[in-house]
């Protein structure tokens, strides 16, 4: 085919099918970050013939502007029912879809402490949601994070899932009255990104709905939980009419933790957010930074800046991080002081990558002690993905051998300091050795499709491809899908 | 730039507001949308949280004197931004629209979409933004964050890769025969 007659038809093409949408969208399946049971499920995002179908979204916009400039509080999920015609009710809580970019896949695992803490318990505490007790498959698997060999979560169609026997049975272990749907992360966001998890019994789950981010927390496998909210929007001082973003939560130990939330006003490189700090383990959160376009932070936090994550080492040290839109250099600020005060640092840029690029950094992940490392990716014609390491909590960062692919790495996880994974879409590359060096190979056929990656140790690990569950065996050379079953 | 829809509606020029600017471009901006991404309901999503995002950001009026341009760039980010993600497969996935039985595509016109949508993100974008937009290296090289040249390869890549598509290339040679 020559090159113009490949034109003309890609230009025919595209504007006959830009004309198969004759009117306003119908499909209305979040607005504002609202969202009604049976969309944002994992498989209503595969395949979106199965949401909810809602009519004439653009009136609802219009109308929930509106109402929002004329300093209203509705929220705009209710103007979004009245607008929409039959819809089913809201739900409660909901993550909201995001454009902001974040990492392809959280850590792996992180130090496992030796004793975990007694069970927090609150006036909120309750039963986890039990389960039917028939067994059925699970299916649309969206994120899966193994804290022990055979414990571990997934989040799924059904919502947080706990097993306790690799992954071959899973029982459902949602918070009560959060909906499976609530409990996913941001659409834009790694699976399980909203979550924290320590030993084989803690965890932690953000939930976000109009106004509010529930972050509940549970000390024995999910069997009880309890909660505690913040208001991302009321702190900034700004009207709280939109659902927050869960940009990143972590517990580094079983008392502290930070979360993250965009305030949702993003424009070309910068994103308004807001950090919220626990001491004990999320039964009170406090709110102790703001970035916003309105009200920038003294706490050297910018709104300037994309955010895609926080990651912490300890009580005191920690990063945001994210990228500057158009502009180069490395975008990472770091605290020392537990997150009440930022800087910007900037790891040295590895030679041979393009200096005029526009690099991602994403949240460090820390294996042991003080290793770790903070990917961060240079996308250009050549993609760069640069694992920067650690062996000193953070003070100090390295870089290791970049891998340059034609698309960036999208997924990663390390298990160890030494070892660690990295795919895309036709990749799949290995270190033992910290990133010294790469061995790169096509991606395994069964992993066409991967979504998510955890590896517990260098030979046992699992993934999600379409929806799939799949694990290692063969000593690490093989990847099978199981058939988990809901118990 | 000129767009193919300019001719449907008024264009926008100056300080307005998002209202305005969903009832006046809505379809614009989903079409466009719909053309990056390669799925309806996503488009719709993606147009949504864009509109939705400048309001936050500019809550009166709209400080730009081409907001529609804005938005597109926007669009282009968030979808650049989702398919880069691993676990944002399933948001912008090169899985098309299943047409319904009344919507059937011409066999050829679906090759190609299809062969359009395996592109990686960023040479999908390009061509989508030379080709439907109309738009030159300099204004897609903006609204990607990178230089002209880098355009310029991107497209090649693209092209060439659709070239050597052998389902493309199969339909055009059915296509030929006479």
């Amino acid at each position: 085919m020559k090159d113009r007659d490949l034109e003309n038809r890609l230009r025919n093409m595209l504007r006959e099918r830009a004309e198969d949408i004759t009117d306003a969208p119908d499909g209305l399946t979040r607005l504002g970050g609202s969202q009604a049971p049976g969309t944002g499920h994992v498989d209503d995002l595969a395949n979106p013939r199965r949401r909810l179908r809602r009519s004439r979204w653009l009136p609802a916009v219009i109308a929930a502007a509106i109402v929002v400039i004329s300093g209203g509080v509705v929220g705009i999920h209710q103007l979004v029912n009245q607008q929409s015609g039959p819809t089913a009710p809201a739900a409660p809580s909901a993550p909201s879809v995001t454009t902001v970019p974040t990492a392809s896949a959280l850590p792996s695992t992180r130090a496992v402490p030796a004793t975990r803490a007694s069970a927090v318990t609150t006036p909120s505490s309750t039963d986890a949601t039990t389960s039917e007790a028939v067994p059925a498959e699970v299916t649309s698997f969206a994120g899966v994070r193994m804290v022990s060999a055979r414990a571990g979560w997934a989040i799924a169609h059904d919502g947080l899932l706990y097993t306790t026997d690799a992954g071959e049975s899973w029982s459902v272990r949602n918070p009560p009255g959060a909906e499976p749907a609530g409990l996913q992360a941001p659409v834009a966001a790694p699976p399980l990104s909203n979550a924290a998890f320590h030993g084989t019994e803690d965890a932690w789950i953000a939930a976000a709905s109009a106004g509010t981010v529930t972050v509940f927390h549970t000390a024995d496998a999910g069997a009880h939980w309890s909660s505690a909210a913040v208001h991302p929007n009321a702190d900034a001082g700004m009207e709280a009419t939109d659902t927050p973003m869960v940009l990143g939560l972590d517990f580094p130990t079983l008392s502290d933790g930070w979360l993250l939330t965009s305030a949702g006003g993003m424009g070309a490189g910068s994103e308004d957010v807001e950090l919220y700090r626990t001491g004990d383990g999320g039964t009170t959160w406090t709110h102790i930074a703001a970035a916003t376009q309105q009200q920038p932070s003294p706490t050297g936090l910018p709104d300037a800046g994309v955010k895609t994550g926080i990651g912490f080492t300890g009580p005191q040290q920690g990063w945001v991080t994210g990228y500057r839109g158009s502009q180069a250099g490395i975008w990472l600020y770091e605290t020392g002081d537990a997150g009440h005060t930022w800087r910007a640092t900037t790891p040295p840029t590895p030679p041979g990558v393009n200096a005029e690029a526009t690099p991602q950094t994403f949240p460090p992940l820390f294996t042991s002690g003080g290793d770790g490392v903070l990917p961060v990716i240079w996308p250009g014609n050549v993609s760069t993905t640069v694992f920067y390491a650690t062996a000193d909590g953070g003070n100090t960062w390295r870089p290791t051998t970049p891998i340059k692919s034609a698309d960036p790495m999208q997924i990663w996880s390390w298990p160890t300091a030494t070892n660690g994974a990295a795919a895309n879409d036709t990749t799949w590359c290995e270190t033992d050795n910290a990133g010294q060096s790469w061995q790169c190979k096509p991606l395994p056929a069964a992993l066409q499709g991967i979504t998510n990656l955890d590896l517990f140790s260098p030979q046992s690990g699992w993934a999600i491809a379409d929806g799939k569950l799949l694990r290692i065996s063969d000593g690490g050379q093989t990847w099978s899908p199981i058939a988990p079953q809901l118990t | 730039m000129r767009t193919p829809e300019h001719d449907q509606g008024p264009p926008e020029h100056g300080p307005g507001d998002i209202a305005g600017l969903a009832r006046r471009h809505g379809l614009e901006l989903t079409r466009f949308a719909y053309v990056l991404c390669g799925d309806r309901q996503r488009a719709e999503d993606l147009v949504q949280d864009v509109l939705l995002r400048m309001h936050r950001r500019f809550p009166d009026l709209l400080p730009l004197d081409s907001p529609v341009s804005y938005a597109r760039r926007a669009l282009v980010n968030a979808n650049v931004s989702r398919a880069r993600l691993a676990s944002s497969r399933e948001i912008v996935s090169p899985v098309p629209d299943r047409a319904t039985p009344d919507q059937q595509d011409p066999a050829d016109r679906d090759v190609l979409w299809q062969a359009l949508l395996r592109l990686p993100v960023r040479q999908r974008t390009v061509l989508v933004l030379r080709f439907y937009l109309d738009a030159a290296d300099q204004d897609i090289a903006q609204m990607l964050d990178c230089r002209a040249g880098t355009v310029r390869s991107l497209a090649s890549r693209a092209l060439a890769r659709m070239r050597n598509d052998p389902t493309l290339d199969k339909a055009a040679g059915n296509g030929d025969a006479p």
